[in-house]
């Protein structure tokens, strides 16, 4: 899983860059357990945005098999490559609802 | 309105005596509930276990009454999703709306509960004698069940 993250150009803790955020990724449910990760914080560049996002942790699946929500609105868009990510955002990646 | 996750679902005759108080125009009280079934796809089922997200659930289920309110006139409405694991025979999710008239109650319940079921951030594992697997809801199958996604 962590082979894929370079991509979206995270940062050793010894490098700087003017252009990054700091964003909080959460996820839910058969996500947690396909990533085993509850959640990850990652420094990224200011132009990642989350169609990228999506691609790191899960290569070229159709983002609409994801809900989305950054900090804890749910992102509506269709296309969620034109949501670029802010410093201290809360990315929350979910399933699809099947709750009932 | 009300709409929430809880650990239990609430009394039935409390909750119609809740919507009856909303209005005295009230005429019809359609309730649906959801309860864990113990054969599924052939599979002995040993429990679900339930997940949300404890912000954006209640807020959608919140936001699809107010919109079965805008569209079907419906007068009042509650929303209770369980969270956590739950029994064979257990009540897991209640939907209720209140009427003047029971045409437009039938409506929104079923509108309702399929919305419940394709738009909260809520997901289910089935629990069976054979395995746990995530159930999801296929897009095409929305409104119409579910299908199982193993693990």
């Amino acid at each position: 899983m962590l082979g894929v993250l370079p991509c979206l150009y995270i940062f050793a803790a010894d490098q700087t860059w003017e252009v990054s955020v700091k964003v909080k990724v959460r996820f839910f449910a058969r996500l947690r357990e396909e990533t085993g990760l509850n959640e990850v914080e990652l420094e990224l560049d200011e132009a990642t945005t989350l169609t990228d996002l999506i691609k790191a942790f899960f290569g070229d699946r159709d983002t609409r098999e994801f809900l989305i929500a950054v900090n804890e609105e749910l992102v509506e868009a269709d296309d969620p490559g034109g949501v670029r990510l802010k410093d201290g955002d809360v990315v929350d990646i979910m399933p699809p609802a099947s709750g009932g | 309105m009300r709409a929430r996750l809880v650990d239990r679902i609430s009394d039935l005759d409390e909750l119609v005596e809740e919507l009856k108080k909303s209005s005295e125009e009230i005429g019809a009280i359609c309730i649906f509930i959801g309860v864990v079934r113990g054969i599924s796809s052939g599979k002995r089922v040993l429990r679900l276990e339930y997940e949300a997200h404890e912000k954006l659930a209640p807020e959608v289920l919140a936001k699809l009454l107010e919109e079965a309110k805008a569209r079907h006139g419906i007068i009042d409405g509650a929303i209770e999703h369980k969270v956590g694991s739950a029994g064979v025979g257990e009540l897991v999710m209640c939907v209720a709306v209140a009427s003047r008239r029971r045409q437009e109650a039938f409506r929104a319940l079923e509108e309702l509960v399929n919305a419940v079921k394709h738009k909260a951030p809520i997901w289910k594992k089935e629990v069976t004698e054979e395995g746990a697997y995530w159930v999801e809801a296929k897009p095409e199958e929305a409104g119409q069940g579910q299908s199982n996604h193993r693990r």
